[in-house]
This record gives structure tokens, C-alpha cells and sequence, in this order.
């Protein structure tokens, strides 16, 4: 477990220091949040403002979009010849991409809490039971963290994963009426949504704020950390780490 | 260039595995587009709790869908923008129970006026077709882009500037050849549609231009951001950010009507903006010389983008003294 710790400390200080994700995990959500809740703030009354619902839907987004930096941190350029160090040192072949999510994992988390408690304070977005969002975000960020890996691990090179990675996120997130609510679509497009396991996060997060209703809430954690798990187990049947020599 | 494009597609057939999930990934799109807007039908929604059919007298039937309940939906089912308004009875007095703007549900459902929400969502299937795929094509441009970058990356631009190729050539090579991998599964799409006689609004000569304009723009974007950062990283995202960023804003998904007229202002300069107004005033048919300079300014901003790449470009592979 020695070797795990010093790993992720490496992939984090290597995460830090590159200034395009630290933009890509604080500056970006609040930009959306703030564009989008302004342009659409006079369809909305005073009870429910836009940021309410904006506020919600794109930190979720962002949270998603985290699977774009893990698999950047797993295959980029400057990172190979460390992974073939680590393949020769005397540890385990799975700790390379273990480390890889837990190191992007921490450091989405806590940026996006942070972006999260400065939206609140600045919007006063409603929020109820904190307690149980906080724990929905943490499993959706391990969730999209470990589809980033996965499909790192499934494809190999950073061009496919990458261009894979963008649209099934992006789809993922448009389905699941992130972007904007596709209910009052009709029957065939609310059907089609359901496809998507953020509508039922959404859904959930806005039942638990606004009606007190409980009902999905283990659903989700079972959904989420179950398809966690299946990634993790294709990620450790397709890792050989032959393709990662260089 | 020639030499450039064929070197290209050599490189690329190496990756034969992204190259079919790309193409796919395409097709998947484009076709989710035209499945999505021939399906959705964009109506104001309203749950009447405990309510009998009849007694409601709304003019507009067929722009507005209402649901008789009798259970009080909840809070949530307003927020989630499932229903629009909720009306209910309450001691022979009619309550309205919504989060939106009171007004325009208002004037929607009591307006004699047909046309008065077609004027609020005032887009026909093929300017929709165009919104949604507008998002996935801009995103594509950047990924393929890539190879740009990763030649930066591993030092084989100098290898291929030292060779007595123009800039431009180089620069142009790309161009074409990032442009031909958008614009040519999206085209079959199209066409695959056609055959089918899906109704997806424009003709396939009318889409050969706009997927061109589109697919265009993509690619010189992509090459200037490119062009600017050493880490391919770094521009993969700085290009997503800003593709998601200005999409939304310039309206793909939903128009943004905002009163203030300055922040209307500002939204003209994005071109998706222009590029989505000019679909709609095509399907409509009053295309006239104010539509053209939208287009024209679009293509404009595609070449000045080419511009800053090759300039970018020279300046940073020229040794000056």
C-alpha cells in the first residue's frame, strides 16, 4: 500500500501542475454555471431561479467531464516513460492505473466542492440534507473517473480514447437532460432519456431538495457503484501491460 | 499538399481501429439527430389535479398537452421542467402553480393568436438537425486536429518544415484533410436518410453547403488553437471548453432570447449564432442579403483562423536573429 501512496502522490503533484486542468476543474464549471443562469434568468421566477436548476445539472456535468482529465493523466506524452518505470518496479502491474483514479478523483472532488460551496454562497441555490449530495457527487466523480480509465485501458492510444471518451460523455450528458431538460419533449423523447443514468441522478437530487423524498437515493448509489465495479473489472481483464512499453 | 494529404491518410489507416469507431460515432450521432427531431414535439405541459375534461377552455389545442391528474404531482416534477404549470381546483377557484415566468404561460395558453408560440420556439426540423449536430461536429474537428498537435509533440514539424514545403501547403494539407473526415460520413448520413424519405428539412445540395460551412469552420478553429500550445493536452481542452461554452451560448440546443440588448450584441459575434439563423431563414425561404453576410462572415472568420495558423506557425519554426 506504500508504493499505491507514493504513486498517487506523484500522479496528484503532476495534475497540479499543469495549469490547464486546474482551469478545466475550477474556472470552467462556475463559467457555465454563470453564463447559462444569466441568459435564461427571465424564464424562470423567484422561487425556483435558473441557477437553481443550472447550479445542479453542471456541477453534475463537470463531475462527468472528469473522466476527460483521468484519461489524459493516464496516456499523455510525459507520462509514459514513468509507466514503464513503474511496470519494472516491484509492485503490482495494477497500481499504475489504480493510482491514475484515485489521484484524479482527489483532485476533481475537492475543486469541484469548492466551486460548489462558492455557487452557493454566491447564488443562493437551494440545498437540503447536504450531506447526501455530497455523496452523489463523490460516486458520480468515481464513476466518470473510472470510464475515463477504462476506455484508456480498452483502446490504448490517446487519440480513440479520447475521441470516444468526448462523445459518449457528451451524449451521456445531453441524454440525461444536463444541458437542458428534455421533458417537455413528449413521450418518445422522455422514453429515450431514460437511457441515460444521469436523468435518474437528477431526478433524484431534485427529489431530495425539493420533496424530501428519499425513494431513489439508494437506487442510484447501487446503480452507480455497481457499474463502477464492472469498469473496474473490464479495466483489470483488458490491462496488459505489454502495450505500455515504449 | 498533395504530399501532406497522403502522408496523412497513411498515418491515419496505421490507427484503423479509431478510424472505424470515429466514422461510427458519426453516423451514431448524426443519425441520433434526425431520430431526435422527427420525434420531439414541443409543446407547453400542464397537469390538471382533479380537474374534469372539458371544462378548461384552451384555444390553442395543439400547442399545448394537458395532463389530468389526480394527485397533486410534486415540486421536483416542476423544477425537472416535466410539467410547466400545474392548475388545480380549490373551492370553485382556479390556482396556477408554476416556476417559470407566469406571463408566457399566460399569453400561451390564452392567446388566440396560432402562431404566438411557434414565434417563441420558432425552429423547423432541419435548423434543429443542424443545432445538434453542430455541438459533435466542432468537438470532432478537434480530435482529429491531434495529429497536428502530437507532430508538434514528437518534433517531426521541423523534420517537415526543413523540406522545401510551403507553410501554407502544410497548414492546407491538414485543412482538407481534417475537413474531408467530418464532412464525408456526415454527407452518407444525409444522403442514407434521403433515400429513406426521412423528412430531415433541407435538400442534400442545401446540406452540402452547410456541412461544408460547418465542417470548414471546425477545422481552421482546431488548427489555430493547435497552433498555439506545445501540449496537445492543452489545446484538446482548452478546445473543448470553449466549443461547449460557445455552442450553448450561440444556441444549438434552444434559442437564448435575452431582453438586454447589449448582451444580444455580444452574442452575435459568436458564429454559431449566425450559422443557425441562416438554417432557419433557408428553411423558411426569405433568404436575403442580410442572411448572406452572416455567411459570409462566417467563412471570413474561417479563413482569418487559417490565417493566424500559418502565421503562428512561421513564427515560431523561423530562427530570426
Amino acid at each position: 500500500m506504500k508504493t499505491l501512496f507514493l504513486i498517487v502522490k506523484e500522479d496528484l503533484i503532476n495534475l497540479i501542475k499543469n495549469p490547464m486542468w486546474i482551469f478545466y476543474a475550477t474556472l470552467f464549471p462556475i463559467l457555465l454555471v454563470v453564463t447559462l443562469g444569466f441568459l435564461t434568468n427571465e424564464s424562470y421566477s423567484s422561487v425556483v431561479s435558473s441557477f437553481d436548476y443550472y447550479g445542479i445539472t453542471l456541477i453534475i456535468y463537470s463531475a462527468l467531464m472528469s473522466g476527460l482529465t483521468s484519461s489524459n493523466a493516464f496516456l499523455e506524452e510525459k507520462i509514459k516513460k514513468p509507466n514503464m518505470r513503474i511496470i519494472y518496479a516491484p509492485c503490482r502491474d495494477s497500481y499504475i492505473y489504480i493510482s491514475k483514479i484515485v489521484a484524479t478523483f482527489i483532485f476533481e472532488f475537492i475543486f469541484h466542492l469548492i466551486d460548489m460551496a462558492i455557487l452557493v454562497l454566491i447564488f443562493n441555490i437551494h440545498l437540503d440534507s447536504i450531506f447526501h449530495l455530497i455523496i452523489i457527487l463523490a460516486l458520480v466523480e468515481l464513476f466518470s473517473v473510472t470510464l475515463g480509465i477504462m476506455m484508456c485501458c480498452i483502446f490504448k492510444t490517446e487519440m480513440t480514447a479520447n475521441q470516444i471518451l468526448s462523445i459518449v460523455i457528451n451524449l451521456l450528458a445531453i441524454l440525461g437532460g444536463l444541458v437542458f431538460s428534455l421533458d417537455g419533449y413528449g413521450k418518445v423523447v422522455r422514453a429515450i432519456s431514460l437511457c441515460s443514468p444521469f436523468k435518474y441522478i437528477t431526478k433524484n437530487i431534485f427529489q431530495i431538495i425539493y420533496d424530501n423524498d428519499f425513494s431513489l437515493f439508494l437506487p442510484v448509489i447501487l446503480i452507480l457503484v455497481i457499474g463502477t465495479m464492472i469498469m473496474l473489472g473490464i479495466c483489470k481483464l483488458t490491462f496488459k501491460k505489454e502495450d505500455y512499453i515504449c | 499538399m498533395l504530399v501532406m494529404i497522403k502522408n496523412n491518410i497513411e498515418r491515419i489507416c496505421m490507427h484503423k481501429v479509431f478510424l472505424i469507431v470515429a466514422n461510427l460515432l458519426t453516423i451514431v450521432t448524426v443519425a441520433a439527430a434526425i431520430i431526435l427531431t422527427n420525434m420531439s414535439i414541443s409543446k407547453i405541459n400542464i397537469a390538471a389535479v382533479n380537474i374534469e375534461k372539458g371544462t378548461l377552455n384552451i384555444t390553442n389545442t395543439n400547442k399545448v398537452d394537458v395532463t389530468y391528474l389526480h394527485k397533486d404531482p410534486s415540486m421536483s416534477a416542476l423544477v425537472e421542467g416535466r410539467y410547466d404549470a400545474i392548475i388545480s381546483i380549490d373551492n370553485n377557484e382556479y390556482k396556477i402553480k408554476c416556476i417559470k415566468n407566469k406571463d408566457i404561460i399566460n399569453n400561451a395558453i390564452y392567446s388566440k393568436n396560432q402562431n404566438s408560440l411557434s414565434e417563441i420556439n420558432g425552429r423547423m426540423v432541419g435548423s434543429n438537425i443542424i443545432g445538434y449536430i453542430m455541438m459533435f461536429i466542432f468537438i470532432q474537428g478537434i480530435v482529429y486536429a491531434r495529429l497536428f498537435a502530437e507532430d508538434k509533440e514528437k518534433h517531426l514539424t521541423e523534420r517537415i518544415l526543413l523540406s522545401p514545403i510551403k507553410f501554407s501547403s502544410y497548414i492546407g494539407g491538414y485543412v482538407i484533410f481534417i475537413f474531408a473526415l467530418i464532412f464525408i460520413p456526415t454527407i452518407f448520413v444525409f444522403v442514407v436518410a434521403n433515400l429513406f424519405n426521412i423528412n430531415i428539412g433541407f435538400s442534400i445540395l442545401q446540406y452540402l453547403f452547410l456541412v461544408g460551412i460547418l465542417s470548414l469552420l471546425s477545422s481552421s478553429f482546431a488548427l489555430c488553437i493547435s497552433s498555439f500550445f506545445k501540449n496537445s493536452n492543452t489545446s484538446n481542452m482548452l478546445g473543448n471548453s470553449i466549443i461547449i461554452l460557445t455552442s450553448i451560448l450561440g444556441g444549438s440546443f434552444y434559442s437564448i432570447i435575452k431582453e438586454g440588448g447589449l448582451l444580444n450584441k455580444f452574442l452575435l459575434i459568436i458564429p454559431q449564432k449566425s450559422i443557425i439563423s441562416y438554417a432557419n431563414a433557408l428553411e423558411r425561404g426569405i433568404v436575403n442579403f442580410n442572411y448572406n453576410c452572416k455567411i459570409i462572415y462566417v467563412i471570413l472568420i474561417s479563413i482569418i483562423f487559417l490565417i493566424i495558423a500559418v502565421m503562428k506557425t512561421r513564427k515560431e519554426y523561423i530562427y530570426k536573429e
